[in-house]
């Protein structure tokens, strides 16, 4: 039923929300943290020692998630906090879909996060070839 | 009418290497090299047709013209081939 | 060879190159998505048909600027693509045109 290249579990728009929104694997554990923890904001330092990652890499990974709508920064006295908020009930369906694919089946979805990465590589070149011809802003990332 | 044809071949050809090398100066990105040196060749080789043709028509400047558009045709080639792993 | 057989052996190599330069651009855009590839695969496929016709056919010079007609356009198509490069970079998040 499903097409050849499809693998079980993971639809095509979630490939594409992978390909798109994640970058890396603190991006997708930070992510499926605050999903879990959805009520509460969180920190960065909470991130980092529930995922026993280092802070600067969990503050990296909220960061990048509330840049790609799909979480946002909560003021509040010290430390800046994230919460889960994805940008649109589409969004949060494709987030859903994703964690259940995380559940079932994470091999596939560490597959599909490895040849993305190595796609971002192989592109890399091309994409600051077509960038530079923007004129003006003056961007800071690859 | 024909002037006027050469004079925008030169013009834009200039434009486009203007964009490019620009775009080499900011990013230094390797394929943006090649091609920027490419453009600045056909910009170069654009201007050889509004003089060979409008300014001196009695000299007949064809093979340096398409020399120079060719060599700036290798230094892309190679620069693509290169920067396509 | 005289000069002109060597006029010709140059422009048929441009033409060529041209037609490789072009299809390394259309292999970009495969990979990136972004339509400034296009306009550049576009643009080398022009500058081929340029150096084609000026080696294939014969021009007298009250009309041989036809010919480069052609190779405007393509110095032309190069400008509008980065324009829209600016345009789309403008109003996008970060996803390809």
């Amino acid at each position: 039923m499903l097409p050849m290249d499809e693998s079980p579990d993971v639809s095509a728009e979630v490939k594409s929300f992978l390909r798109g929104r994640i970058t890396s694997y603190e991006q997708l554990q930070t992510l499926l943290l605050l999903r879990q923890r959805r009520a509460e904001s969180l920190s960065a330092r909470f991130v980092a020692e529930t995922l026993h990652v280092s802070e600067s890499a969990a503050a990296e990974a909220l960061e990048h998630l509330s840049s790609v709508t799909l979480a946002e920064v909560q003021l509040g006295s010290g430390t800046p906090s994230f919460k889960y908020v994805p940008g649109s009930v589409h969004l949060g369906e494709l987030v859903d879909q994703l964690a259940d694919a995380w559940e079932h089946n994470q091999l596939v979805v560490m597959n599909l996060m490895s040849s993305n990465a190595l796609e971002r590589v192989r592109t890399g070149a091309l994409r600051r070839f077509a960038d530079a011809f923007i004129i003006g802003k003056k961007k800071t990332d690859g | 009418m024909a002037e006027f044809v050469y004079v925008l071949c030169a013009l834009t050809s200039m434009a486009c290497a203007v964009l490019l090398v620009n775009g080499y100066r900011r990013t230094k990105a390797g394929l943006l090299f090649w091609s920027a040196l490419c453009f600045a060749g056909f910009a170069v080789n654009n201007v050889l047709l509004f003089v060979d043709l409008v300014l001196v028509p009695s000299v007949d400047l064809g093979l340096l013209r398409s020399g120079v558009a060719l060599a700036a045709m290798m230094v892309l080639l190679y620069g693509l081939v290169r920067e396509s792993r | 060879m005289n000069a002109n057989e060597l006029h010709l052996v140059l422009r048929g190599a441009l033409a060529l190159a041209s037609w490789v330069a072009g299809l390394f651009f259309l292999r970009f855009w495969r990979l990136t998505h972004d339509r400034l590839f296009i306009f550049f695969c576009a643009a080398f496929w022009l500058l081929a048909v340029n150096w084609l016709s000026l080696a294939a056919n014969h021009w007298v010079p009250e009309t041989r600027h036809q010919a480069f007609l052609v190779r405007l356009l393509a110095f032309v198509l190069i400008i509008i693509g980065v324009i829209d490069k600016n345009r789309r970079s403008k109003t996008d998040s970060g996803a390809n045109g």
